[in-house]
């Protein structure tokens, strides 16, 4: 009898380690939230422009951007992004009396496929579309021309601190193909995002 | 490693197959040229040296026939293959020295040109005026790298051309002027650079395109929009119509460096500057140019009848709105006018020429009521080396419009 209560009080222990051995889940539980991300800094203009001087153009400015994302869980975040960048500014004295202006800008329209890759730290593809906007001025007045340029990409790099339970900081580095004008532009702006 | 290099290539594939339009250029001989030390020929030695010949050596790259033709001051050399040479000459005591380039007109491959004709070889008799000539032999090497002859070249003169096909009746109109900018030529698409050197390619006439400025002026562009196809990257962009002429003057330059030329001053340029005898006025913006563009036609071609040119310019009709802008104008049956729809739209507009697109095949027939009605047909735009000999050898057509002229120019001087 004493034999067979201490293999029962064994066995019951021995039961009893396994249990608290197993951890919580470590898979994550879905979040499906969206955020909203509003960026802004430094935007330069990688200079291809044939029929200008270098020293014409001016191709750094602040640029602003804005991300509207649905993260449905784990690593995925897909969304839409604009935002409004003045790609260059060209000035250019052709006759003593003739000094033209030109500005060309940007309203990117994307769609934003995001990876977060390691804790904080995203990458993102957004191809899409855009509004340019050239504006001359100088020369017989000023005129504004507007047309879609269909074939853009991008490519961001972010990192997000979490500061709260909505709020989060950080930064992006992104690097942006305008198609129709087949010209590149880099970004490095300051974050915030809010979880909704 | 195996990995590094694979990507390496697969980048590189990207970007390099992504240039587009690297102008292929034109070899040269520079301030060394023998022919600086020739004197130029006069238009009867000219007249002797054209002809027929036929290819002894270098018949692996030119075919075994070429059409030899002067134009102003450079010979012409077409091929049946595509290929085709633009050389100069003068002579030099009794020697005719030739130098120039010879280009493929379907891809990249040129190279440099030099062959001369012996005094004894016909270069007497080309000299001093002689038509009775023995013979005429070109003699010389062309290259397949810049400035570097290493292939023979020889051609012999074998028949005159038919005067037939030298009378005039037939067209070669050239494509924008002269090609396109796709086809990596020395000057780009309609501009005046282009429509100077057009001849050289055989061109007898030129099909140009035509809309309007912000500020109202008719200038030659194809595209809608200024762009990187057409134009060097520059500080404007968006629609042509958008901007003044003054606006594109100063911030537009087109692929090679022009400038977007006015249609005043290029048909100024045709009339003053050029043999060509016909042009085709594309009209880019049907609705609201005939007004502006109707007087300049008629300017031109009074001009050009009072320096006794043989020209005629066209107002080209490609839709039913530029139709209907064009008989809102006053006068329009007595404006000289290319319809291309249907043959009743023709007849509508009282059209000097009807022109259908190739793809509807030589329409025998219907270039016959042309003809009867004493009208003219013109076909657009060919380019196929095997449907331009069929069209020339069994259409009936006036003239042919093409991005290669000198194909066209091959197939017609050797019937």
């Amino acid at each position: 009898m004493r034999k067979k209560t201490i293999l029962i009080a064994v066995f019951c222990l021995l039961s009893v380690f396994p249990g608290y051995s197993q951890q919580s889940d470590s898979v994550p539980k879905p979040r499906n939230h969206f955020s909203l991300a509003i960026s802004t800094g430094w935007s330069h203009y990688i200079n291809s422009l044939k029929t200008v001087n270098s020293d014409e153009v001016n191709k750094d400015f602040v640029g602003v951007n804005m991300r509207f994302l649905w993260e449905p869980g784990y690593r995925l975040g897909l969304g839409l992004e604009t935002g409004f960048y003045r790609i260059f500014r060209i000035k250019k004295e052709f006759t003593p009396e003739i000094t033209g202006e030109s500005n060309l800008y940007c309203f990117p329209l994307l769609l934003v496929v995001r990876m977060r890759v390691v804790d904080h730290f995203y990458l993102s593809v957004a191809p899409g579309l855009a509004v340019l906007v050239s504006k001359i001025s100088g020369i017989q007045g000023t005129t504004v021309s507007t047309q879609w340029s269909y074939a853009n990409f991008e490519v961001t790099a972010s990192y997000l601190y979490p500061v709260s339970r909505h709020f989060s900081f950080g930064g992006e580095a992104r690097i942006f193909l305008i198609g129709k004008v087949n010209d590149f532009m880099y970004t490095l702006q300051a974050t915030c995002a809010v979880t909704l | 490693m195996n990995r590094k290099i694979f990507q390496l290539i697969w980048i590189s594939l990207v970007v390099y197959g992504c240039n587009k339009y690297e102008t292929v250029p034109v070899p040269g001989f520079g301030p060394n040229s023998i022919l600086t030390q020739t004197d130029p020929l006069g238009d009867t030695s000219k007249q002797i040296m054209t002809g027929v010949y036929q290819v002894l050596s270098g018949a692996d790259r030119f075919g075994d026939t070429v059409i030899v033709k002067w134009n102003r001051d450079k010979i012409s050399i077409f091929c049946g293959n595509g290929c085709y040479m633009i050389l100069a000459a003068g002579y030099l005591d009794s020697v005719i020295m030739i130098q120039g380039y010879w280009r493929y007109a379907f891809g990249d491959a040129t190279g440099p040109v030099t062959a001369y004709i012996g005094k004894d070889e016909g270069g007497s008799d080309i000299v001093n005026g002689h038509p009775d000539f023995e013979k005429i032999i070109f003699r010389g090497g062309f290259g397949s790298t810049s400035n570097v002859l290493d292939n023979p070249l020889v051609i012999q003169y074998a028949r005159p051309i038919n005067p037939a096909m030298l009378d005039g009746s037939f067209d070669i109109v050239a494509h924008r002027s002269g090609g396109r900018t796709s086809d990596r030529l020395p000057f780009s698409e309609n501009s005046i650079p282009m429509i100077n050197y057009t001849g050289y390619f055989g061109s007898t006439g030129i099909e140009i395109d035509v809309q309007l400025t912000k500020d109202g002026i008719p200038v030659l562009y194809h595209d809608g929009d200024i762009n990187i196809r057409l134009t060097q990257k520059g500080a404007l962009s968006g629609p042509l119509a958008n901007f003044t002429y003054l606006q594109l003057y100063f911030f537009v330059r087109l692929i090679h460096g022009e400038r977007i030329p006015k249609l005043e001053d290029a048909l100024n340029f045709v009339v003053d500057s050029t043999d060509l005898r016909f042009v085709w006025l594309d009209m880019k913006d049907n609705t609201s140019s005939m007004s502006t563009v109707i007087p300049m036609q008629k300017k031109a071609l009074e001009r050009a009848k009072q320096l006794g040119r043989n020209l005629n310019i066209y107002i080209g009709l490609p839709s039913d709105a530029a139709i209907t802008d064009f008989m809102n104008q006053p006068d329009y049956l007595n404006t000289p006018s290319l319809c291309e729809l249907t043959l009743d739209d023709v007849r509508m507009v009282n059209a000097r020429i009807w022109g259908p697109r190739w793809t509807e095949g030589t329409q025998n027939a219907e270039v016959q009521q042309m003809h009867a009605e004493g009208r003219k047909a013109y076909c657009w735009t060919i380019d196929n080396i095997f449907f331009i000999q069929e069209f020339i050898s069994e259409g009936n057509f006036d003239g042919l419009l093409t991005n290669y002229p000198y194909v066209v120019a091959y197939y017609h001087y050797i019937r």
